[in-house]
């Protein structure tokens, strides 16, 4: 299901919710921050377009958010994974997974024959 | 369904998005700033000044209103918003002109509040399903004889040769033509309605009883207990809707009769009748054998992908054998009836609804077209707006879609008040409308009228709306303040065109109904009806064949005779201008010295049992001779008084008086004329003059002689009671009357005149609407005529300045205006005519005595509409007459 797009946007969904599973509960900052670092900086994040994703995701109830309170003091919007989130993390990253693994046997499978 | 369950989470998520907005944004607007904080918090840390911090937080963000836009359309239904944005912005434009609101909203009302009355009565008629399966298999058959019956019927036995037979049908079945009154005879006696069927009857049209069973051929035999099945109604009624109802027994007409089944709620009986109990047809020995005897209609189910035309080509034999079997006086003109069952339900007033349906969807065009010229006028004055709006950057659809909006919610407020004056509508139907309108006082609002009314005020709506848009021309606009374009300007006379030639084609069918109706309501009916009220009785089988009926007459009689402020009293057993109920061939009769005439021949003749005051009673002239004196009504009296149609024909050339006649020969008793009386007209059920028959007279018979003469009373009299006093209380006195011989007896009172208006019902009815509709769509083109030149005088007011600081005089303004109002009518006139002309012999079967093509109608009605045009025209005409050439040229 879905197209190009999705997929990329379906990446960053997975990203943040194996963010939220980390870390546990998080704002909007501090996950885009995070998804930054573990990238290695290798991925450069546009940070406004997070929020549509988040919001996505709390539509569908993979998260919720409530307001809270941060390190330095400042009151600002949490994020935490659900229940339904939860599982939706282990079977997509499992697809991911899989998804990747089929490929590499794929490239790794066509590189001789050229 | 996993995904299923999200999706519409989601979007029902999203609809939520749509309200509390304001306190979506700020809650957004605060996530967002804490973002930045934290964001620039940690490049303040990392050493960058507060300029560049900040700089480089919103950077990395892509744009705070750009952030915000995105997570907005993610949040709601952008599409859904932006139509929500028009709708209010419609409404708040609506709510700055209210004038202009107020009127389109209340045309649009009139035009398809109209229509959806109108609808809804053709909807039951014409559309609706009929409570049966398949009915669109279910055909009524038999013999068409039209001068006896315009509806088929067939012979007994006939019928019961046709059943044997191998037929195109599925499945037939009969029932003993017409419903009769019987009477439960309980503790709480009533009269019911009742019918007697086939066994086959509910099985061929497919419906089951909701309790126990139909009755089976064995039930409908001779000597088998007497069974019936009962309405829901007298179920509810009578047995309290208990469910061990079969089994139970009524009494009926003093007769144990055991319930066997109930029938559903929703059954119809297929005349439309109402049906309260059915009793097997119980045919008798000599129906079965006599070819003449019995008279049922037959009505039967098609095999399955049988057309009616292969019915009829199947039926021609059998039509042959129905000829041979029939009295010969009819066999020419019987040909063969099937009709569906809706056909002949619906088949009389069929074209009626339609012509009434067509002129309300043209009172709908007037209407709409009036709407349509005030969008153009506010077109006109909106353009400059619109024009802004586009330079700013709307784009062309979306302000076609803010105009459309506009008009469609005119268009639904309109349909809202409609559907209000629809209701009121429809009780006038109910009011005026004839008996032959089947179902109507079911006809109401339901899902199907509902989406007629939805749908046609979005389209007229939109229609409306349409106009401005073709018409304008933004880039114009700019220049120019609001002006005439040329484009608004064509439209705006072809709209109005079309509105004169409607109007005409709607004011010449007013005229022709209303025409039709003066017709029938003065047709000379050969006798007086004024100051008599009529009581019709029926009495019950309880009273027995003779003895006890005529009693019951005889005292009635008396005592109306005594009561004070009657001056007199007749009975009869039918009444005119209804045809006599009894009649025979003509060929029955035999004048003492010429030979019998060939049998069969001549046609019918009726007859009449009357008191001797009868004559005198309705003002019927006797033109020869003597009416009915007391004595006639002794026992071996035997004189005949004869309509002037039946002297002609008996005794052309010569007196009749005196001339001795045998009534049914050659075993009946002779009768000796006395009298001549003049012919009565007979009408039909919609007003206009019947087939009228020669008739004779007989003198009621005393009760000291009943049993031994044909003439005694039988269970069916008319009282005819004349008095100076008010017929509202000579109503109420006669009800008293009867109700103090018999407190249970049903009778029909009314005035002669409200009698004879009754079968007027018809033409009535479409002469009201139509005229109705008429003069409404009438006032509707004057007001759009008036629209527009209003339009065109304020215009034009520079212009006509200009001409008449050059000179003209304010006379020749004048003429302008009205010239150019006259050009556009004189048009519309013409097409109208044209119109009236090529649809009017659609019409001819409603119209009586007059023709469709009626020159002094058709010119009345133009004339009618050219001076209201005109009247319509003179307004703005003075408007420019009076133009000031110095305000109107430093105007702008």
């Amino acid at each position: 299901m879905g197209d190009k797009a999705d997929v990329w946007r379906g990446t960053l969904a997975l990203m943040i919710l194996k963010t939220l599973e980390t870390l546990g509960p998080l704002h909007g900052y501090g996950i885009a921050r995070r998804i930054e670092q573990t990238s290695g900086d290798l991925l450069s994040l546009n940070y406004g377009t997070l929020y549509p994703a988040l919001l996505k995701l709390e539509q569908e109830g993979s998260i919720e958010s409530e307001w809270g309170v941060s390190d330095n003091n400042r009151k600002a919007k949490y994020y935490k994974l659900t229940r339904d989130g939860r599982k939706q993390l282990e079977r997509e990253a499992r697809d991911w997974r899989q998804a990747q693994a089929i490929l590499a046997k794929f490239l790794s499978a066509a590189q001789p024959s050229t | 369904m996993n995904q299923i369950w999200k999706t519409s989470r989601v979007w029902f998520d999203r609809l939520g998005g749509l309200f509390h907005k304001g306190q979506r944004d700020t809650e957004f607007a605060a996530e967002l700033e804490t973002h930045l904080q934290l964001h620039i918090d940690d490049n303040l840390r990392a050493g960058m000044t507060p300029e560049a911090a900040r700089r480089e937080a919103i950077l990395k963000l892509g744009g705070l209103e750009q952030t915000k836009e995105n997570y907005r359309d993610r949040r709601g239904l952008p599409f859904l918003e932006t139509t929500l944005q028009d709708f209010r912005f419609a409404f708040r434009m609506l709510r700055k002109s209210p004038g202009f609101a107020a009127v389109a909203v209340l045309t649009f009302a009139l035009g398809i509040g109209a229509n959806t009355a109108v609808f809804s009565v053709l909807d039951r008629d014409l559309l609706r399903p009929l409570p049966y399966p398949d009915a669109d298999r279910l055909v009524l058959l038999g013999m068409l004889i039209p001068s006896f019956d315009s509806r088929p019927f067939l012979f007994t036995s006939s019928y019961l040769q046709l059943a044997r037979g191998s037929t195109p049908f599925e499945s037939i079945a009969s029932w003993r033509a017409g419903v009769s009154g019987c009477d439960l005879t309980e503790e709480r006696p009533s009269r019911l309605a009742c019918v007697r069927a086939e066994s086959t009857f509910l099985a061929t049209f497919g419906v089951s009883p909701i309790l126990g069973s139909y009755f089976s051929a064995e039930e409908d035999g001779p000597n088998a207990p007497q069974v019936c099945l009962i309405s829901y109604a007298l179920w509810k009624s009578r047995f309290g809707g208990s469910g061990a109802t079969p089994g139970q027994t009524l009494s009926l007409d003093g007769r144990p009769t055991r319930v066997i089944g109930v029938l559903p709620k929703n059954f119809e009986w297929p005349t439309l009748a109402r049906v309260d109990v059915i009793l097997p047809e119980a045919i008798s020995a000599a129906e079965r054998t006599d070819p003449i005897a019995g008279v049922v209609r037959a009505y039967a189910r098609l095999k399955p992908g049988v057309s009616m035309a292969e019915a009829r080509a199947e039926l021609a034999p059998a039509l042959e054998g129905w000829r041979g079997a029939s009295p010969s006086m009819f066999r020419k003109e019987i040909r063969l009836g099937l009709v569906s069952v809706r056909e002949d339900q619906v088949g009389s007033i069929r074209l009626a609804l339609l012509v009434l349906f067509a002129a309300s969807l043209a009172f709908l065009i007037l209407a709409a077209a009036n709407v349509a010229n005030l969008f153009l006028a506010r077109g006109a004055a909106r353009e400059h707006e619109l024009a802004v709006r586009a330079a700013l950057g709307a784009s062309r659809s979306r302000l076609i879609a803010l105009q459309l909006t506009e008009s469609t919610l005119l268009g639904t407020f309109g349909g809202m008040v409609g559907a209000g004056f629809a209701f009121g509508l429809l009780r006038l139907f109910v009011a005026l409308a004839p008996a032959g309108i089947p179902r109507l006082a079911q006809a109401g609002f339901d899902t199907g009228v509902l989406f007629f009314v939805v749908g046609a005020s979005l389209l007229s709506g939109l229609i409306c709306g349409l106009v401005p848009v073709v018409t304008s021309q933004p880039v114009r606009a700019l220049r120019a303040g609001p002006s005439l374009g040329p484009r608004r300007a064509r439209l705006g006379a072809v709209l109005v065109t079309a509105q004169v030639a409607v109007s005409i084609v709607l004011v010449v069918a007013a005229g022709l109904f209303l025409d039709t109706l003066r017709n029938v309501e003065t047709v000379p009916l050969g006798m007086d009806t004024s100051n008599i009220v009529t009581a019709e009785i029926t009495l019950g089988r309880a009273y027995g064949q003779f003895r006890a009926s005529a009693e019951f007459f005889d005292r009635l009689e008396t005592r109306l005779r005594d009561l004070p402020g009657v001056t007199s009293v007749a009975v009869s057993d039918s009444l005119p201008p209804t045809g006599a109920e009894r009649a025979h061939q003509f060929s029955d009769i035999r004048v003492d010295g010429r030979p019998p005439l060939p049998k069969g021949t001549g046609g019918l003749l009726g007859w009449r049992i009357v008191t001797p005051g009868y004559f005198e009673m309705l003002g019927i002239p006797i033109l020869e001779g003597r009416g009915f004196v007391p004595s006639d009504q002794d026992e071996h009296a035997a004189a005949l008084v004869v309509s002037k149609k039946l002297a002609d024909r008996l005794f052309p050339g010569h007196s009749a008086i005196g001339q001795p006649v045998q009534l049914s020969a050659p075993s009946g008793p002779w009768y000796t004329v006395v009298g001549v009386a003049d012919d009565v007209t007979c009408l039909n059920e919609s007003g206009r003059v019947g087939r009228t028959d020669p008739e004779y007279y007989v003198a009621r018979k005393r009760l000291s002689v009943l049993g031994t003469a044909p003439e005694s009373g039988e269970r069916h009299a008319f009282f005819l009671v004349r008095s100076p006093m008010k017929s509202a209380a000579l109503e109420r006195l006669v009800r008293g009357q009867i109700a103090s011989l018999d407190s249970t007896l049903p009778a029909e009172i009314s005035t002669l005149t409200a009698r004879v208006n009754l079968l007027r019902v018809e033409p009535r009815f479409n002469a009201v609407l139509i005229s109705l509709f008429a003069t409404m769509g009438f006032l509707l083109a004057a007001i759009g005529l008036y629209g527009v030149l209003a339009f065109l005088v304020s215009a034009r007011t520079r212009e006509i300045g200009v001409r008449m600081a050059l000179g003209a005089k304010p006379g020749s303004m004048l003429a302008m205006v009205v010239w150019y109002g006259v050009r556009l009518m004189l048009g519309g006139l013409a097409a109208g005519a044209a119109m009236a002309f090529a649809i009017g012999h659609l019409l001819e079967k409603l119209l009586y005595g007059v023709s469709p093509l009626n020159p002094a109608i058709a010119s009345a009605a133009a004339l009618l509409l050219l001076f209201a045009g005109l009247a319509a025209c003179y307004v703005p005409a003075r408007r420019a007459a009076r133009v000031d050439p110095v305000i109107a040229l430093r105007y702008e």
